[in-house]
C-alpha cells in the first residue's frame, strides 16, 4: 500500500486534544494531516494545501463550522471538497443543517475512530 | 349608589318646593285678590243700596212732608181755617184734595193747635173733637215748628196698619199757629218700594225710624212695632254714621251697610248673608285652590317623575362607567396588548400593555389607522412580506380570524397576533387585536436549547476523547509510550468530565433551589491563606501575593463553599495570564462586609464580552484564551454561591491589562476574637501561607506583609504578639533591617520575633535580639517548639465570663503578655456563643450574672462532650452555700473569691488549665 499516494486530511477543531485524537485515529503514513483551530484558519487551509478531505467541527468560537462550510461550498475550487462534520450536537436538526449546508458525512461525538477512518477512507475512493 | 339616590331625592324635594311655592303664593294672591274684588264689589252694593234706599225714604218721606207743608201752606186752606166757622166745607174740600194726591195717604186731618181733632178725611165723626196731643206728630210739628214726619205706629183706621203720620203746622199771615194739617201714610206704598228694592239688589233691607222702631224689612207686612235700636247697625245709622259691618244675627252672619236718612232721622239698613255675599269667593277660592291642588300635583308629580328619569339615567350612566371602569380595568391588567379597530382600520380602545408594546417601537405613526400602522411595523419585521400579507389577508375578510407571529429586527422583539371580527346587533364593528410579547418565551426557548447543546457539547468533546483514545488502545498495537500517553489524555479527559460534571450539578442544585448552606462563623484569613498557599505551587510563572487586614475577619458561610470560589477565581487568574506574573489576594473590611479581591495581570476581558461573564458555558474567546480550557461553569457557580451566602461578585477589568475579581460576604456576629497576632513577613507567598497555617493551629492569627515597610508600619501601629521574620525581602528594606528597627522601637521591643530563612546569621540575630532562628525548610513542629519557647501560652485560648466591665479588664491584664487569646463575654448567653463559636482552652467565669447565670453555663458545659473537658475557673464575690458549693464540685472547676484571690493565683491557675506550664494540669479541688 506503500504506492497509495498520500492524502491530506484537514482537521479542523478548536479542542487541541480532539485535534490529537483524529492525528492519532489516521496515524499512518497515508495520510497528512492538517489542523486548523478555528473557521477562519481553516478556511485559510483549505484554500491554499487544497485538502482530500475536511473533518470539521461545528461548534467552534468565531466562525461555526456551518458558517465555514458555506463558505468552502462557495469557493469553486473547494465546493466539491469531501466534508465530514464532526459535532458534539446530537439532535437530528443539526444534522440535517448540516447535510443541507453540503456536508457529505456527518460524525457525532463521541465517535468511534474506526468510523472516522472508514469515513475517511470512503469518501476518499469516492473522491477517486 | 345610596348618596346619589338621597342626593336624587333632595333634588327632587327641593325642585317641587321651588315650583310649589310659587305656585302656592299666586293661589293666595289670587284668592286674596279676587276675595278684595268681590268683597268691594259686594260692599259697594250694599252700600249703595243702603244709601240709594235711605235716599228713596227721604225722598218719599221729605216729598209727603213737604207736600203736608205745602198744603198747609195753601192761602186757600189758612184763610178757610181762619174762616172755618163761615164754611167747614172748604177745609174738609183740602183735606179730601190732599188725600187724593198721593197714593198713599190714606186719611188726612186737621188738629187744633192744641191736638183737638177738628177735621178728618175720610170723614171720622166719631173721633172729631178728639186730643191727639199724644201723638208723636203733634209732638214733632210743635217742637219743631216745621213739618214733621212721625213715628211709625199702627192704626185702626186702616185695619192695624203701620202707618206714619206727615204732618205741618198751618199759619196764618201773621205767623199765627192755626193748626195742624196731618196725612197718615200707609207704608205699604214704602214697603214695596222697598221690596223692590230689596228683589232687584238681592240684599235685605231694613228701615227703621227715629225711635228705632221697624218700618219695613223687605216685603215683610208682618211686622209688628218692633224696635231696632239693640241693632248696633240701627244705633249707628240713627246716630247719623253710615258704614259697613259684619255681624252674627239671628239670621247668621251678615254684612250689611247702613246708612242715616238725614231729614227724618231714620235709618236703613242693607245686608245679605256673608256666606251668599262671599259665595263666589267661596266658590272662586275652591276652584282656584282646587286647579292650584292639581296643578301643583302634575308639577310634583312631573318633577318626580323627570327626578326618577334623572336618577335612572344617572344611575344607568354610573353603571355604564362603572362597567367601563372595570372593563377598563380588566384590560389594562391584561398582560396582552388589547386593542380595537372600527371597520376603517381607526383605533376605538387600547390597553395600557398595548402603548407599553408600541412605545418599544421606534418610528411608529402617531395617529393613522391600523392598516398604516401594520404597513411601518411590517417593514421592521424579519418578513414585511409574509406581515404584509397577513395584514391584507384581515382587510379582504373582515369576517375572519386571523393569527400571525412577527419578529422585529430591531429591537429584537417577537409577537403573536390574534385578530378576531367584533359584532353587535348583527352589525360589524370593527375588530380586536390582542398582541402577545412572546420575545421572553422565544429567548427562553433559545436559551434553553443553547444550553442543552451547550452542555451536550461540553459532556461530547471530553467523552469523544475518552472514548475515541480507549478504542485506539484497544484495537491497536501501541509502543508503551504511546499507551503511556493515550492514557494520560484519557485520564485528564475524564477528570475534565468529572469536574464539568460536578459543577454543572452544584449549579443545577442551586438554582433549583435545593441548596442549603451550611452555615458556621469561620476566620476569612484562614482560607485566604489556605488557597493562596494551594495555588502558590501550581505554577512557577506565577507569583501569588496575599495582603490581609491586621483584624481577623469573622464571615458566616459555608467554608468549603467559599473555599471554591476564591479557588475558581485563583484558578482563573492563573489561567487567564499565561504568561505569568502576580496575582494578589486582598481582603478588605468594608462596613458591613468583607471584600476578597483577586487581581491578575493577564489577558483581561473584551469590553464586548463582559456582560456575559457570569453566563453559564460562557468563555472569553479570543485567539489567546482558546486554549484555556474549563468548563464554563466556574465563575456561573462562583455567583450563586457568593449570592446564596447574601454577597455580591463583580469585577473590572480591561483587556490586555487584566482583571480583578472581587466578592463581598456579609461579615459575621463581631466575636471579641482576641486571638494574639503574628506578623509574617514574608514575600514567598507559599510560604507565607504554610505559616499561617501553622501559627493558626497553634492559636495565632496571622497577617502577611512582603516587604519590610509594610511589615514596620503594621507592627508600629499596633505591637503583634509575634512576628515571623524572612531575611530576603521584596521592598527596600531586608530583614536584617526590619530586625533592628523592631527592636530599636519602644512598641516593639519586647515582640519576640522568630528568623525564618534560608540563610545562615543565627548569631548576628540573636546579636540584634531575635528571640529564635529556623532555617528553611522548617518543619509544623520545628515552628511549634519555637513558638512554645518565646511564647508558653502562645495561641491558647481563654473565655473571661463577667458582667462587671472592670472585672474583666482585670483578669485580661492579669492574663496579658502570655500569648494568650483572651476573649470576653459579658453574660452567660454570651458566653455559651462564645464557646459554640470556638472552644476556648479555659473559662474565667463569674456566677452571679443577668439572665443566664455562671451556674446555668456550666451545665450546659457540662452537658455537652465538646465543652466537657474545658477547665473553669469560676470567680465570685460571693459566699457560697453548701448547695452552691456542691453544684461546682462537678467538673474541673477552681473557685477563687474576688475578694481573696491574688492575680498571681489566677495567672498560676489558667496557664496551668491551658497546658502552658508544660506539667500535667492539676485542678484545684474545691
Amino acid at each position: 500500500m506503500s504506492a497509495q499516494p498520500t492524502s491530506r486530511i484537514l482537521i479542523c477543531d478548536d479542542e487541541e486534544v480532539l485535534r490529537s485524537l483524529v492525528r492519532a485515529t489516521l496515524d499512518d503514513a497515508s495520510y497528512e494531516i492538517v489542523e486548523a483551530e478555528d473557521g477562519d484558519q481553516s478556511i485559510e487551509l483549505a484554500r491554499s494545501l487544497k485538502p482530500d478531505v475536511i473533518l470539521l467541527d461545528m461548534m467552534m468560537p468565531g466562525r461555526t463550522g456551518l458558517e465555514v462550510l458555506e463558505i468552502l461550498r462557495a469557493d469553486p475550487e473547494l465546493s466539491r471538497t469531501p466534508v465530514v462534520m464532526l459535532t458534539a450536537r446530537a439532535r437530528v436538526s443539526d444534522r440535517d443543517a448540516a447535510v443541507a449546508a453540503g456536508a457529505d458525512r456527518y460524525l457525532a461525538k463521541p465517535f468511534s475512530p474506526l468510523e472516522l477512518i472508514g469515513v475517511v477512507e470512503e469518501l476518499l475512493d469516492s473522491a477517486a | 349608589m345610596r348618596r346619589p339616590r338621597g342626593h336624587l331625592g333632595r333634588l327632587t324635594a327641593a325642585l317641587v318646593l321651588i315650583s310649589l311655592v310659587p305656585l302656592g303664593l299666586l293661589t293666595y294672591l289670587t284668592l286674596r285678590l279676587a276675595e278684595s274684588a268681590v268683597h268691594g264689589e259686594v260692599e259697594r252694593k250694599l252700600t249703595s243700596t243702603a244709601t240709594m234706599s235711605a235716599l228713596l225714604v227721604e225722598k218719599e218721606m221729605t216729598s209727603l212732608a213737604d207736600l203736608v207743608g205745602a198744603y198747609a201752606g195753601r192761602p186757600a186752606l189758612v184763610e178757610a181755617l181762619e174762616d172755618a166757622e163761615d164754611d167747614p166745607e172748604a177745609v174738609t174740600l183740602h183735606l179730601r184734595d190732599l188725600r187724593g194726591i198721593h197714593h198713599g195717604i190714606f186719611t188726612t186731618f186737621l188738629a187744633e193747635p192744641d191736638g183737638t181733632l177738628v177735621d178728618i178725611s175720610p170723614s171720622t165723626p166719631e173721633i172729631v173733637g178728639k186730643d191727639f196731643s199724644f201723638r208723636d206728630w203733634y209732638k214733632g210739628v210743635t217742637t219743631s215748628g216745621r213739618p214733621y214726619i212721625s213715628e211709625v205706629y199702627r192704626t185702626q183706621a186702616r185695619g192695624e196698619a203701620l202707618v206714619v203720620a206727615a204732618a205741618a203746622p198751618i199759619r196764618g199771615p201773621s205767623g199765627r199757629f192755626l193748626g195742624i194739617l196731618v196725612a197718615a201714610y200707609d207704608l205699604d206704598h214704602l214697603r214695596t218700594v222697598s221690596a223692590g228694592l230689596e228683589e232687584a239688589q238681592d240684599v235685605k233691607l231694613r228701615i227703621v225710624d227715629q225711635s228705632g222702631i221697624l218700618v219695613t224689612s223687605g216685603a215683610d207686612a208682618s211686622i209688628g212695632l218692633e224696635s231696632a235700636r239693640n241693632d248696633p247697625r240701627v244705633r249707628a245709622a240713627l246716630a247719623g254714621r253710615s258704614g259697613l259691618t259684619q255681624l252674627d244675627t239671628d239670621d247668621g252672619r251678615r254684612l250689611s251697610a247702613y246708612a242715616p236718612v238725614r231729614t227724618i232721622g231714620w235709618a236703613v239698613t242693607a245686608s245679605v248673608p256673608a256666606d251668599t255675599a262671599f259665595a263666589a269667593i267661596a266658590g272662586l277660592r275652591s276652584t282656584v285652590v282646587a286647579i292650584s291642588a292639581a296643578l301643583g300635583l302634575v308639577l310634583a308629580l312631573a318633577l318626580v317623575f323627570l327626578a326618577r328619569n334623572l336618577y335612572a339615567r344617572r344611575r344607568a350612566e354610573q353603571e355604564a362607567q362603572r362597567l367601563a371602569d372595570v372593563n377598563r380595568a380588566v384590560l389594562d391588567a391584561t398582560v396582552d396588548g388589547i386593542s380595537m379597530v372600527d371597520t376603517e382600520g381607526n383605533t376605538l380602545l387600547r390597553n395600557t400593555a398595548l402603548e407599553m408594546i408600541l412605545s418599544q417601537i421606534p418610528g411608529l405613526p402617531e395617529g393613522g389607522t391600523m392598516f398604516e400602522r401594520a404597513a411601518a411595523i411590517g417593514e421592521l419585521t424579519t418578513d414585511p412580506a409574509g406581515f404584509r400579507e397577513f395584514m391584507a389577508s384581515l382587510a379582504e375578510r373582515p369576517e375572519s380570524d386571523g393569527e400571525y407571529e412577527l419578529e422585529l429586527r430591531e429591537p429584537k422583539l417577537s409577537f403573536k397576533l390574534f385578530s378576531a371580527p367584533v359584532e353587535g346587533d348583527g352589525e360589524r364593528l370593527g375588530r380586536i387585536i390582542t398582541v402577545r410579547d412572546v420575545t421572553g418565551e422565544h429567548e427562553a426557548d433559545r436559551l434553553k436549547s443553547e444550553i442543552v447543546a451547550t452542555v451536550s457539547h461540553e459532556l461530547r468533546t471530553p467523552l469523544a476523547s475518552i472514548v475515541g483514545f480507549s478504542e485506539l488502545l484497544l484495537t491497536r498495537e501501541l509502543d508503551s509510550e504511546t499507551r503511556g500517553r493515550y492514557v494520560q489524555t484519557i485520564y485528564k479527559e475524564a477528570s475534565r468530565l468529572t469536574l464539568l460534571i460536578n459543577d454543572f450539578l452544584d449549579l443545577q442544585k442551586i438554582e433549583s433551589g435545593n441548596f442549603t448552606l451550611s452555615l458556621e462563623p469561620f476566620e476569612l484569613g484562614d482560607i485566604l491563606a489556605h488557597q493562596v498557599g494551594l495555588f502558590s505551587g501550581q505554577s512557577l510563572a506565577h507569583e501569588l501575593e496575599l495582603e490581609s487586614s491586621n483584624e481577623p475577619v469573622v464571615v458566616l458561610g459555608e467554608r468549603d463553599r467559599i473555599e471554591q470560589v476564591l479557588g475558581n477565581l485563583l484558578s482563573n487568574a492563573i489561567k487567564y495570564s499565561p504568561a505569568g506574573g502576580r496575582v494578589r489576594v486582598t481582603a478588605e473590611l468594608r462596613d458591613d462586609a468583607v471584600r476578597v479581591s483577586v487581581r491578575d495581570s493577564g489577558l483581561g476581558i473584551p469590553a464586548a464580552q463582559q456582560a456575559q461573564i457570569f453566563t453559564k458555558f460562557f468563555r472569553v474567546d479570543s485567539s489567546d484564551t482558546r486554549k484555556i480550557g474549563g468548563t464554563g461553569l466556574g465563575l456561573a457557580l462562583c455567583r450563586e454561591i457568593v449570592e446564596a451566602h447574601g454577597g455580591r461578585i463583580g469585577f473590572e477589568s480591561s483587556e490586555g491589562e487584566g482583571s480583578t475579581f472581587w466578592f463581598e460576604l456579609p461579615v459575621g456576629p463581631r466575636v471579641h476574637d482576641q486571638r494574639p497576632r503574628a506578623l509574617i513577613v514574608e514575600d514567598d507567598p507559599a510560604a507565607a501561607s504554610l505559616l499561617a497555617e501553622h501559627l493558626k493551629d497553634l492559636g495565632f492569627a496571622s497577617s502577611t506583609v512582603a516587604t519590610g515597610e509594610a511589615a514596620l508600619e503594621l507592627a508600629f501601629e499596633h505591637a503583634p504578639a509575634l512576628v515571623c521574620l524572612d531575611m530576603a525581602l521584596a521592598g527596600e528594606l531586608d530583614g536584617w533591617e526590619v530586625l533592628a528597627r523592631l527592636k530599636e522601637n519602644p512598641v516593639t521591643v519586647n515582640v519576640p520575633i522568630v528568623i525564618c530563612t534560608g540563610r545562615n546569621g543565627r548569631e548576628r540575630a540573636a546579636a540584634l535580639g531575635a528571640t529564635a532562628f529556623l532555617t528553611k525548610p522548617f518543619s509544623a513542629a520545628r515552628l511549634r517548639e519555637a513558638v512554645k519557647r518565646v511564647l508558653p501560652a502562645g495561641g491558647r485560648s481563654v473565655l473571661v465570663v463577667d458582667d462587671e466591665e472592670n472585672v474583666r479588664r482585670l483578669v485580661v491584664e492579669t492574663l496579658g503578655g502570655n500569648g494568650l487569646e483572651l476573649r470576653e463575654a459579658a453574660d452567660g448567653a454570651e458566653a455559651l456563643e462564645a464557646v459554640a463559636l470556638r472552644r476556648p482552652d479555659a473559662i474565667v467565669l463569674d456566677l452571679i450574672m443577668p439572665g443566664v447565670d455562671g451556674f446555668v453555663v456550666l451545665e450546659r458545659l457540662q452537658a455537652d462532650e465538646e465543652t466537657r473537658s474545658i477547665p473553669v475557673v469560676v470567680l465570685t464575690g460571693r459566699n457560697l452555700s453548701p448547695a452552691e458549693r456542691a453544684r461546682l464540685r462537678t467538673g474541673g472547676v477552681s473557685l477563687l473569691e474576688k475578694s481573696a484571690y491574688s492575680t498571681g493565683e489566677l495567672r498560676r491557675l489558667i496557664l496551668q488549665a491551658v497546658g502552658a506550664d508544660g506539667d500535667a494540669v492539676e485542678f484545684l479541688r474545691v
